[in-house]
């Protein structure tokens, strides 16, 4: 606890009436010496001509996010490439293998049967039909249709259809001659549609009739009104014999299509 | 306007290109800055370092410069700050130091014109009052120079020095008790005391 003397005094001190800091004030002299103000005054004189530009400050406010920005961005890129990428590239092999899988696990079974079986014609048939297939999608169902041909013309018993195996998919028709026709199982299901028996092509074409053979997947389906826009097309482009050949496999497949629909003018 | 305000108009004309009004405000600041230095670190060419170093740091913020406070206040922080790192640097050769009033006896000034007696006594009063300053504890004696020197109030010294207001207030007070006190006891003071005053006790001096 301060004595009332000191506080007296602390008070007086605090409104600067003090004898105390008079006498200090009246004592300290010192003041830096000369070179000092000089140093201190040509540090300003440099500052002052040595002032930068706006313009660059304006830009060095930038540079900073923008570094950063690209920082991140390879960053981001490089993890990419290193991380992600392999990853990605296994999930579409992944993708791919189903493929792959019906020729891996049915090829050497049935691989000599192909091989041994008179249909060497047929598959070449079969390999013309289908670059017909990639080059014109109108001429997909013909190209199918003469494999199918030739396929009933030279039966090999010791194939079945994948689906057959698995038996997730519908009994071939005797009408249609789709014994000899292999189908993908659920993709078969899918697009109503036979597909190349593969794995005995494979096996003289080998890789690039699997590729031939996934755009043929590709191909139109057998909807009957897309298929009924089809064979119009392909008259009005002049192709009146594969119109007519398709509108018969058309009836094939659909009997009773038109009793309760309208035909179209041309095939009535 | 007060000076204040001044100094905050100088500074910012200097931070727009105006070389002059640094040289004004310069010319105010530089005494009070180098003593509070001096007597913070007690070794001139260190004080001398830390003065340019301070004015160095004005300049280069020139241009960031708000006037949001006096600039008596921004300069001091700075100071501050400054001797802040220089004791941090010092500390592990501070028990090497001399001791620095006896050093600088020999660079005291006093008027010319004043008798040889007047002198002697005048030198005498500054030695003691050196002596009591650097007896007083680091943080007494900034509170108490950047009283005197920087004429900051306590608000001000409480925000540089960082600490509460009644904390400066506090150390403001126990500084002035203990250099009264070391003055009083000094014999060389007593004798300079005004003479009315030592003839009510001969250590009226130090009181009002």
């Amino acid at each position: 606890m301060n004595n009332p003397m000191e506080e007296a005094e602390f008070e007086a001190y605090i409104r600067r009436r003090s004898s105390l800091s008079r006498s200090y004030q009246n004592l300290v002299l010192e003041s830096p010496p000369r070179e000092l103000d000089e140093a201190v005054m040509s540090l300003a004189r440099e500052a002052h001509t040595l002032k930068r530009p706006q313009r660059r400050e304006v830009y060095m406010g930038w540079m900073a996010p923008v570094a950063f920005a690209a920082t991140v961005v390879l960053v981001f890129t490089v993890a990419l490439q290193i991380v992600i990428r392999p990853h990605l590239d296994s999930t579409l092999a992944d993708s791919e293998r189903p493929l792959s899988n019906i020729v891996d696990s049915h090829g050497s079974r049935e691989q000599p049967a192909a091989a041994s079986a008179p249909a060497a014609p047929v598959s070449d048939k079969a390999s013309a039909t289908e670059h017909q297939v990639v080059a014109s999608p109108a001429g997909a169902l013909s190209s199918e249709m003469a494999l199918e041909e030739a396929k009933a013309a030279a039966p090999r018993p010791g194939i079945r259809t994948v689906a057959e195996k698995s038996g997730s998919i519908r009994e071939p028709t005797a009408e249609s001659g789709r014994e000899s026709v292999t189908t993908t199982g659920s993709r078969a299901d899918a697009i109503g549609r036979p597909v190349v028996d593969v794995q005995s092509e494979v096996g003289r074409t080998g890789p690039a009739l699997l590729n031939r053979t996934a755009i043929a997947t590709s191909a139109p389906t057998r909807e009957p009104k897309a298929w009924l826009a089809r064979i119009e097309r392909l008259r009005r482009d002049g192709q009146a014999a594969a119109a007519d050949e398709q509108m018969k496999e058309f009836l094939t497949t659909y009997p009773d299509y038109f009793r309760t629909h309208t035909p179209p003018p041309d095939t009535r | 306007m007060d000076a204040g305000d001044d100094d905050g108009a100088l500074m910012l004309r200097y931070g727009g290109g105006d070389l002059h009004a640094f040289e004004e405000l310069y010319e105010r600041h530089r005494g009070s800055l180098y003593r509070y230095l001096l007597r913070q670190c007690r070794d001139s060419d260190a004080a001398a370092d830390l003065f340019q170093d301070v004015w160095g740091r004005v300049i280069a913020n020139r241009e960031r410069y708000e006037a949001r406070a006096r600039f008596t206040t921004y300069l001091f922080h700075i100071a501050h700050n400054c001797s802040i790192d220089y004791f941090r640097r010092q500390s592990a050769r501070r028990s090497a130091q001399t001791d620095p009033v006896d050093d600088r006896n020999d660079e005291l000034t006093a008027p010319g014109h004043e008798r040889p007696d007047a002198q002697l006594a005048h030198l005498q009063l500054e030695t003691a009052f050196r002596r009591a300053l650097e007896a007083l504890p680091p943080e007494q004696r900034e509170v108490f120079l950047l009283y005197e020197e920087a004429e900051l109030n306590l608000d001000e010294i409480a925000n540089i020095t960082g600490v509460g207001m009644e904390t400066a207030k506090s150390r403001l007070r126990y500084a002035l008790n203990k250099l009264r006190a070391a003055l009083r006891d000094d014999p060389a003071v007593s004798a300079q005391a005004d003479p009315q005053r030592s003839d009510r006790g001969g250590r009226g001096w130090a009181r009002e």
